[in-house]
C-alpha cells in the first residue's frame, strides 16, 4: 500500500510547488459547476452570475449558484427520471425545483458536499465517467441506504474498483460543446483470483475551437484505484481528481447583443496584442482520497465505513482597477441607452459597433495606462520614511483563491432484521476548512500595487488607518504573486447519526427514518482590517445548530405491478456559512437571527411496471421556511459592495410529475415524460443591509416577495421520444421538448417600499417595476444515433459510435438563465438603466463519440 | 503481476506529469509602447475659441486637429469630469463625461483632438469644447460632455511630459486670453478671513471660494470643489507663489489649484 499512499502524495503537491510562480488561476468562482456529459444535451453554460463588478466576492456569486448533476450518471429505470436526466437537464431544469443544496451525493457511501453551501461536489470527478456511476439514486422521499436528511434526491455513486465490469476502454468524443476533442482511457481488472482488483483512469478535453468567443474548458483528470478482498472483507484504497479551467462566459444585456448583433456575445474577454484573453478564468484542483472497507456480515447485511482526504484549490481570476475607469466594455455608461442626445447615441452605436476593442476588454489600452502610471506611496511596508515610486497598477488582474481541506469519515450498517425488516443505520462526520485570499495575477505591465482598500478611501479623513486591508502591515508594497486584500477561514464541522427502516405487512410496507446532527462553522480572520479592526482579527463565536429529520412513508402494493406510495417528510436544517456570514471578506458579522430552515415535504404516487408498458406518476407538496441567504453587490453610488443579509425565506412547491415508457413493438418504444409544477416564495423576507466599506446598519427593510416565482429553472417541462432499438446494434432516438414556466431571478431589493416609493404601483411604471419577466418558452429537438461492432460473440470486444445532435432546429434564441441586476436606479426609480443580463445559449451542436472496449 | 504493477506505475507517472503541465500556466505577452503618432495641428486654441460669440454655441465642421497639453486633471477631484488643456496660443476646457480621467489623460500628457462635430460653447464665459447641446431647457441650452465611448476616436494621446512651466502673471494682467492655461502668480496670499481655513466644504460638498491678494490689494478668487482630496484641509497664512488653472465666472478671475503643492506659501505675509 505505501507506494500508492507516496505516488499519490507526489502527484498532489508538486502542482502547487512547481506552479506557484505563475500560476494563472486553480479555483473556480462559481460555487457550483456545470459537468459536461457525453450524453445530454449541452448549450455551452455553466452556471454564472450576476456580476456587477469583476472583483466581486465570494457571497455574491450565490445568486445564481445551482447545481447540476451530470445526468449520465443516473442508470435509472424509471421513466421519468431518465426523460429529465436526458431531455431536461440542458437548461438548468431542477426537479421539483429544488436547488443544488437539496441534491445529495454519496461516494461509496460517503457524503460529499461542500460544507460552505451544502452543494454536492460534482465537479470534483468532472470528465471520470466512465467510473462514477449513480447506482442507487433516490428521487423523492424513499428511504436510501446511505442517508437520510435530505428532501431532494440522493444518489450514490459506487467507484469501488471491484464493483466495475472488467473491461478495458477507450473513448473519444469530437465535439462543438464545451470541449473540441475529449480522451478517457479506462482499465477496470474485475476481481482478480488473489482477491485483488485495481481500476485506472485517466483522460482530459480541450477546447481549440470555443463555441461562445473567449471560452475554453480544459481538463485532465486521473483515477486510480484497488481493492482486496479477503473472506467477507473488501477494503478499497482510491484516489482521483480533476484539474479543470473554465475561461468563463457573462450574462449580458439585451442592448449588448444587439449592438454587436451576436447573441452569444462575451464581454468577459478581448484582444491583447491580437491574441485573445478571457479575464475571468475559473480553475479547480481537489483531488480525494478515498478508503473504504466493507464488512459483508452474510448476504443480507453488510456493514461499511469510508474516510475521505481532500485536499485542494480553487480559484477564479478576474480584473480589478484603482483609480482607473471601469475596464468592462459592458459598463452601463459606455453603451448608447446612456446617452440622452440622440446623436451622441448613435455615435456611440457606431463606434461600438466599428470597433471590437471597444466591445470587448481592451488589454493593450489597460497596459498603456499602466505604463503612464506613476504613484509615491510613503512609509511603504510600514516602514517610516521608506518610499516608494513606480508604475502602480491601476489595473491589474487578481486571482481569488480557496484552499480546501476536507475531512469526510461516514460509517453505517445495512441489515434485515427478522427475516423481512430491512434495517439501516449509521453515521457520519465531516470537517472542513476554506481558506479564502486574493493573490495578485498580473500587474499587466505595472511595477506594484499596495495593498489598500480603494473602497474605504471615503473615510480617510476621518480615519488615517481606513484604507489599510492589514493594520499589521500597513501601506504594503505587491509584487506579483503576493497575497493582498483579504484572508480568512471558514471551519465547518457537521456530524450526523441516521436510521432507517422498512416493514412489510402483506401488501404494505412502511417506511420510517429519521436523522439528528450537530453543525458547526466560525471564521478565523488572519488581518486585521483598517475598516473593522474589532472584528475581523481573529476567531469569531461558534454557529452552532442542531439539525433533524424524520421521513415517513407507505407502500402499497395493489399487485406485482402496480403500486402505490405516500411520503413525508420534515426537516430541520441550519444555514451553512454563506447565508449566515454577512461579509466574511472584511469582518465577522453575522446575520441577525440565525435559525434553522423548516422543510415539509410529501409526495404521492403510482407505480405501474409491466413487459410493454411503464409508467410512473407522481403529486408533491413540498413547504419551507425561514431559510436565508446573502446577496452582494457593487453599488459604484457607494463606491462599496453592499449586502443584503436576507432572511425568513419560504418557498412553497407543488406540482405533479409523469413519466412513461410504451414498447410499440420489438424494436420501437415511446417515452413521455411531464412536468408542471408551482414554485413560488410564500413569506415576505427580511433584509438586513451593510455595505463592505462601513460597520453601520444601513437599512433593514421587508421585502415584499410573497407569491413571487421560483426563478431560473422551468417549472414546466415536457418531453416525449421515440426509440428504436435493434439487436443491441443499433440505438436510435428522436426527441422533442418544450420548457415553459420560467421566470427570471428578480432583485429581492426592487421588492421593498423603499425602492418604489413614491411610484403608484397601479401605473405603468409600478407595475413595471414590480413584474418578473417570464422567460418565453423553449422548443428543442435532439437525436441520438449509435452503432455498436461487435467482431465475434467470443471475444468481449466492442467497437461502438455515436452521434448526438441537440437543438437540431438551431433555435438561436435561447436564453438559459437571466437575472434583474441587483442594482437598483432608487433616484429615477427607471428599471431600465440597470436591464436584467441574460445567459444565452448555443444553437445546434453536436458530439460525436467512438467507444472501444475489450 | 509484478510486470504489470510496474506497468501500471508507469502509466501514473506520466499522467501525473501530464497532470502537471496542464497546471502550470504560461505568461501573457505584453504589448510594445504605443508608437508616438504623429501630431500636426491645423488650427491654434487661440483660433479656435475666436469661433466662438460668448452666449453661443458653435458646431465645427471643418476636420481640424487641434494639439494641446493637459495641465489639469482629475487627479485630486478638483477637476470633474474636465480636463484643461493648452498650447502655446491659449487654453480651454474639455468636456469629458467620465471620472477617472486622470489615468489616460494625467497631466502633461501631449493630445491631439479630431475636432470635427464637436461644439464650443461656454459656462459663465469659461469657453469649453464639448459633444453637443442639451437643449432639453430651452431657456437655459447648456453643452454636453464627450461621451466615454467616444474618447478614443476623438483624442489621440501621445507623450506625458512632465514639469510644464506656467505663465508667470500678474493678477491685473489676467485676461480671457489665459483661459484655462496654467499661470503663475507670485507674492500672493489669502485675506486674512480666508486664512487657516478649509478650501472647501467637505462634509457637504460643497464648493467654497478664497480670496487671494496680492501686495498691491489686487484680489483673486480660488475655487475649490467640496469633492476634492484637499477640501478638508487648511488654507495657509503665509505669501508666496501660487499656480493654477485660470477660470472666470461671469466677471470674476478664479483660479482652481490641482493638488495642495500648487501653493508655496511659506514666505511671510506682506506688511
Amino acid at each position: 500500500m505505501k507506494p500508492i499512499f507516496l505516488v499519490v502524495i507526489i502527484s498532489v503537491f508538486p502542482v502547487y510547488v512547481f506552479c506557484q510562480k505563475h500560476k494563472k488561476t486553480k479555483m473556480i468562482l462559481d460555487k457550483t459547476y456545470r459537468i459536461d456529459s457525453a450524453l445530454q444535451p449541452y448549450f455551452g453554460i455553466q452556471p454564472e452570475t450576476i456580476h456587477e463588478i469583476a472583483m466581486i466576492d465570494e457571497n455574491a456569486l450565490k445568486e445564481n449558484a445551482e447545481n447540476i448533476i451530470s445526468s449520465d450518471l443516473h442508470a435509472t429505470k424509471d421513466p421519468f427520471q431518465s426523460a429529465s436526466a436526458f431531455q431536461f437537464s440542458a437548461l438548468h431544469f431542477r426537479n421539483r425545483g429544488l436547488s443544488g443544496n437539496y441534491v445529495g451525493v454519496t461516494v461509496n457511501g460517503l457524503p460529499m458536499q461542500d460544507l460552505t453551501n451544502g452543494m454536492g461536489l460534482w465537479s470534483q470527478w468532472q470528465g471520470l465517467n466512465t467510473v462514477f456511476r449513480v447506482d442507487e439514486n433516490d428521487h423523492g422521499y424513499l428511504t436510501n441506504s446511505y442517508a437520510v436528511a435530505l428532501v431532494g434526491s440522493t444518489n450514490n455513486v459506487e467507484i469501488r474498483p471491484s464493483k466495475q465490469k472488467a473491461q478495458t476502454n477507450f473513448d473519444y468524443g469530437f465535439s462543438n460543446r464545451m470541449y473540441t476533442h475529449r480522451f478517457q482511457f479506462t482499465k477496470n481488472s474485475g476481481v482478480l483470483k488473489n482477491g485483488w482488483a485495481y481500476s485506472i483512469s485517466a483522460g482530459g478535453q480541450t477546447t481549440t475551437t470555443a463555441p461562445i468567443p473567449g471560452t475554453f474548458y480544459p481538463s485532465v483528470n486521473c483515477f486510480i484505484g484497488i481493492d482486496k478482498k479477503w473472506g467477507r472483507q473488501l477494503i478499497s484504497l482510491i484516489f482521483f481528481g480533476t484539474s479543470f479551467q473554465h475561461a468563463r462566459q457573462a450574462y449580458t444585456l439585451k442592448e449588448s447583443s444587439t449592438i454587436s448583433n451576436e447573441l452569444l456575445y462575451n464581454p468577459n474577454w478581448g484582444y491583447q496584442h491580437q491574441q485573445p484573453r478571457n479575464a475571468n478564468v475559473s480553475a479547480q484542483f481537489l483531488p480525494v482520497l478515498l478508503l473504504t472497507h466493507e464488512w459483508r456480515i452474510s448476504n443480507q447485511t453488510y456493514w461499511q465505513t469510508s474516510l475521505a482526504i481532500t485536499s485542494g484549490g480553487k480559484n477564479a481570476t478576474g480584473l480589478n482597477w484603482y483609480h482607473a475607469p471601469d475596464p468592462r466594455p459592458d459598463y452601463y455608461r459606455y453603451l448608447p441607452s446612456f446617452q440622452t442626445d440622440p446623436d451622441l447615441k448613435n455615435e456611440v452605436t457606431t463606434a461600438l459597433q466599428n470597433d471590437i476593442n471597444q466591445r470587448q476588454i481592451n488589454w493593450d489600452k489597460l497596459y498603456a495606462v499602466n505604463r503612464i502610471s506613476n504613484e509615491t506611496i510613503y512609509n511603504a511596508n510600514g516602514v517610516v520614511r521608506n518610499t516608494v515610486s513606480g508604475k502602480m497598477a491601476r489595473y491589474m488582474v487578481e486571482n481569488k483563491k480557496t484552499d480546501v481541506k476536507r475531512f469526510n469519515f461516514s460509517s453505517s450498517y445495512h441489515g434485515l432484521v427478522g427475516q423481512t425488516i430491512l434495517f439501516d443505520m449509521g453515521g457520519m462526520f465531516s470537517m472542513q476548512q476554506s481558506h479564502y485570499f486574493k493573490t495578485i495575477n498580473d500587474l499587466l505591465g505595472a511595477d506594484f500595487f499596495v495593498n489598500w482598500n480603494q473602497f474605504a478611501e471615503n473615510e480617510l479623513p476621518v480615519n488615517e488607518n481606513a484604507i489599510q486591508f492589514d493594520l499589521k502591515n500597513p501601506n504594503r508594497i505587491l509584487k506579483k504573486g503576493d497575497a493582498f486584500g483579504y484572508d480568512y477561514s471558514l471551519f465547518h464541522a457537521r456530524s450526523e447519526a441516521w436510521m432507517s427502516t422498512v416493514i412489510p405487512f402483506h401488501q404494505f410496507q412502511f417506511s420510517i427514518a429519521s436523522s439528528i446532527g450537530f453543525s458547526q462553522f466560525w471564521r478565523i480572520g488572519n488581518l486585521k482590517n483598517g475598516l473593522f479592526p474589532d472584528n475581523s482579527y481573529g476567531k469569531s463565536t461558534s454557529n452552532q445548530f442542531v439539525q433533524s429529520g424524520l421521513k415517513l412513508g407507505l407502500n402499497y402494493a395493489i399487485s406485482g405491478k402496480q403500486r402505490v406510495y405516500l411520503n413525508a417528510a420534515y426537516l430541520s436544517r441550519p444555514p451553512t456559512s454563506d447565508n449566515v456570514f454577512i461579509s466574511p471578506s472584511t469582518r465577522d458579522a453575522v446575520q441577525e437571527n440565525c435559525m434553522n430552515e423548516q422543510v415539509y415535504a410529501s409526495d404521492m404516487g403510482y407505480l405501474l411496471q409491466t413487459q410493454r408498458l411503464k409508467v410512473h406518476a407522481t403529486i408533491y407538496y413540498q413547504v419551507s421556511k425561514n431559510a436565508m441567504d446573502v446577496l452582494s453587490f457593487y453599488h459604484d453610488g457607494y463606491n462599496s459592495f453592499v449586502n443584503y443579509a436576507i432572511s425568513g425565506i419560504g418557498q412553497t412547491h407543488y406540482g405533479y410529475e409523469f413519466g412513461m415508457e410504451a414498447k410499440l413493438n420489438n424494436q420501437m418504444s415511446v417515452l413521455l415524460a411531464a412536468t408542471n409544477g408551482h414554485h413560488f416564495y410564500n413569506s415576505r423576507q427580511f433584509a438586513l443591509v451593510t455595505a463592505d466599506n462601513n460597520a453601520a446598519v444601513m437599512e433593514k427593510v421587508l421585502i415584499y416577495a410573497k407569491n413571487y416565482p421560483a426563478i431560473n429553472s422551468p417549472q414546466a417541462a415536457y418531453s416525449f421520444s421515440l426509440n428504436y432499438r435493434n439487436n443491441l446494434q443499433w440505438f436510435g432516438s428522436l426527441s422533442a421538448c418544450l420548457f415553459d414556466r420560467q421566470w427570471m431571478g428578480w432583485n429581492p431589493i426592487r421588492r421593498t417600499a423603499e425602492a418604489i416609493y413614491p411610484v403608484d404601483q397601479s401605473t405603468e411604471k409600478g407595475q413595471q417595476l414590480l413584474s418578473v419577466e417570464r422567460m418565453p418558452a423553449i422548443h428543442l429537438v435532439n437525436i441520438f444515433l449509435s452503432h455498436s461492432f461487435r467482431w465475434s460473440k467470443k471475444t468481449p470486444q466492442q467497437f461502438s459510435c455515436s452521434i448526438s445532435v441537440n437543438n437540431l432546429l438551431n433555435n438561436q434564441e435561447i436564453n438559459i438563465a437571466a437575472n434583474e441586476q441587483l442594482r437598483f436606479d432608487f433616484d429615477n426609480k427607471d428599471p431600465n438603466k440597470f436591464p436584467p443580463k441574460y445567459l444565452h445559449s448555443m444553437g445546434r451542436n453536436f458530439l460525436v463519440s467512438l467507444h472501444y472496449s475489450f | 503481476m509484478m510486470q504489470q504493477s510496474i506497468f501500471q506505475k508507469k502509466i501514473m507517472w506520466g499522467l501525473l506529469i501530464v497532470c502537471q503541465f496542464y497546471s502550470c500556466e504560461k505568461l501573457y505577452d505584453a504589448p510594445p509602447n504605443e508608437l508616438d503618432m504623429a501630431f500636426s495641428a491645423d488650427i491654434t486654441i487661440r483660433d479656435l475659441k475666436a469661433k466662438h460669440v460668448m452666449g453661443k454655441f458653435e458646431q465645427i465642421n471643418d476636420p481640424k486637429t487641434v494639439v494641446a497639453m493637459v495641465v489639469a486633471d482629475d487627479a485630486s477631484d478638483n477637476f470633474y469630469k474636465s480636463l484643461a488643456i493648452q498650447d502655446s496660443t491659449g487654453g480651454i476646457t474639455l468636456r469629458m463625461d467620465g471620472i477617472k480621467l486622470a489615468a489616460n489623460y494625467p497631466i502633461g500628457r501631449k493630445i491631439a483632438i479630431n475636432l470635427k462635430g464637436l461644439w464650443l460653447g461656454d459656462y459663465g464665459k469659461l469657453i469649453q469644447l464639448g459633444a453637443g447641446v442639451d437643449d432639453s431647457d430651452p431657456a437655459n441650452p447648456t453643452l454636453l460632455s464627450i461621451p466615454q465611448t467616444l474618447f478614443d476616436q476623438i483624442i489621440k494621446k501621445g507623450e506625458v511630459i512632465t514639469n510644464i512651466p506656467a505663465i508667470k502673471l500678474s493678477i491685473s494682467q489676467l485676461n480671457n486670453n489665459y483661459q484655462s492655461m496654467l499661470i503663475q502668480l507670485d507674492s500672493v496670499e489669502f485675506v486674512p478671513l480666508d486664512s487657516a481655513k478649509t478650501f472647501a466644504d467637505y462634509t457637504n460638498k460643497l464648493s467654497v471660494n478664497r480670496t487671494l491678494k496680492a501686495c498691491n490689494n489686487n484680489t483673486i478668487v480660488l475655487r475649490t470643489s467640496g469633492y476634492a482630496s484637499f477640501a478638508n484641509a487648511k488654507t495657509p497664512v503665509g505669501n508666496g507663489v501660487v499656480t493654477g488653472i485660470y477660470s472666470v465666472f461671469g466677471s470674476t478671475k478664479q483660479l482652481v489649484i490641482r493638488e495642495l503643492s500648487d501653493l508655496q506659501l511659506n514666505r511671510s505675509r506682506c506688511k
